[in-house]
């Protein structure tokens, strides 16, 4: 496993990287500056230490305030038949997927049985489930943390 | 600087200071730019690194610490200026335009930098090199920062966990 050390490393600092990844305060900091949630997420999947500093609360809360979370847009209700309105303007790629994952909890793929959108709060949603005709079940869904589907 | 001399110490504006690296190279700087290192900035204060004494930096080899003295030299009238609320706009157009140029740089001057920046406590080094990581890291994929970054290959067990990770946040890799 340590066949892919000899890559890249100039010999005169190979010990330099190893210290940068070591500090959790740097490396707090270098996932602090990152411009999207996406790329933290993306820098959490790099390994467990990686994971632990990108989920410490304290940074997220830093994170969120550095970069405040873009509206992706809101839900309405009218006649049994939700809808999801998509914030206007073009977005960068990061922002329009999760757009998309917003909207999809209400077309077939995310079921189509959605009847009312109740409330939500931080990226949960409360809602409905159920036909016009059914019993309602009330349910929490977060809807970019479904799973892919077919999409 | 023709600031006003006021708690610059009783030695005038351009009292200097010498600095030795790892490898005993001597620098002599201004007092007012080594005092961007919040760790030299007590030492100074308290007078020392004058005269033939010097403030050793076991950690930082010449190379570097020519590198971060460049830094601190171009940055040190602005900080002067408490960080600069009255700078002009060209004149925060040329350190931005400076601060580009000065990560501008292979990997292993920059990991030794990111090391002497955060030993040495000087903010805006440090904030500058981490933007600078960050943004070789930016929309990367984990195997592919990874690579970026020098680390060994996964083992089996990490590159599970990594695949799982992606599965759960399948979004943000659409």
């Amino acid at each position: 496993m340590d066949e892919s050390r000899k890559r890249t490393n100039p010999s005169s600092t190979p010990a330099a990287i190893v210290s940068v990844l070591t500090s959790d305060d740097l490396l707090g900091e270098i996932l602090l500056r990152l411009a999207f949630p996406t790329h933290l997420i993306h820098a959490a999947a790099v390994c467990r230490r990686w994971l632990r500093v990108a989920s410490d609360r304290a940074l997220l809360a830093r994170f969120r305030a550095r970069h405040p979370p873009p509206l992706l847009g809101f839900y309405s209700v009218s006649n049994y038949i939700p809808k999801f309105w998509r914030a206007p303007g073009r977005h960068p790629p990061e922002i329009a997927s999760a757009i998309r994952r917003a909207a999809s909890l209400l077309d077939e793929s995310g079921g189509g049985l959605v009847t009312d959108v109740v409330d939500s709060r931080g990226g949960h949603l409360l809602v409905n489930f159920g036909g016009r005709d059914a019993y309602d079940e009330a349910m929490v869904v977060s809807p970019l943390l479904l799973p892919t589907s077919s999409s | 600087m023709a600031a006003p001399e006021s708690g610059d110490g009783n030695n005038g504006a351009a009292r200097m200071v010498t600095l030795i690296s790892s490898d005993n190279t001597r620098f002599e700087v201004e007092a007012a730019a080594a005092s961007l290192s919040q760790t030299l900035q007590l030492t100074i204060l308290d007078g020392g690194g004058g005269g033939g004494d010097g403030i050793p930096l076991p950690n930082v080899d010449s190379a570097t610490l020519s590198k971060v003295l460049e830094y601190c030299i171009k940055h040190a009238p602005a900080a002067a200026n408490g960080g600069a609320p009255n700078a002009t706009a060209v004149d925060r157009a040329e350190l931005e335009r400076f601060d580009n140029e000065f990560v501008n740089i292979d990997q292993s001057v920059l990991y030794s930098l990111i090391m002497a920046a955060h030993n040495l406590e000087i903010e805006g080094l440090q904030s500058l090199v981490a933007k600078k990581v960050a943004d070789m890291i930016k929309g990367k994929s984990p195997m592919e920062i990874r690579r970026t970054l020098g680390f060994p290959d996964p083992t089996p067990e990490e590159q599970a966990e990594m695949n799982a990770h992606m599965l759960e946040y399948g979004w943000a890799y659409e």
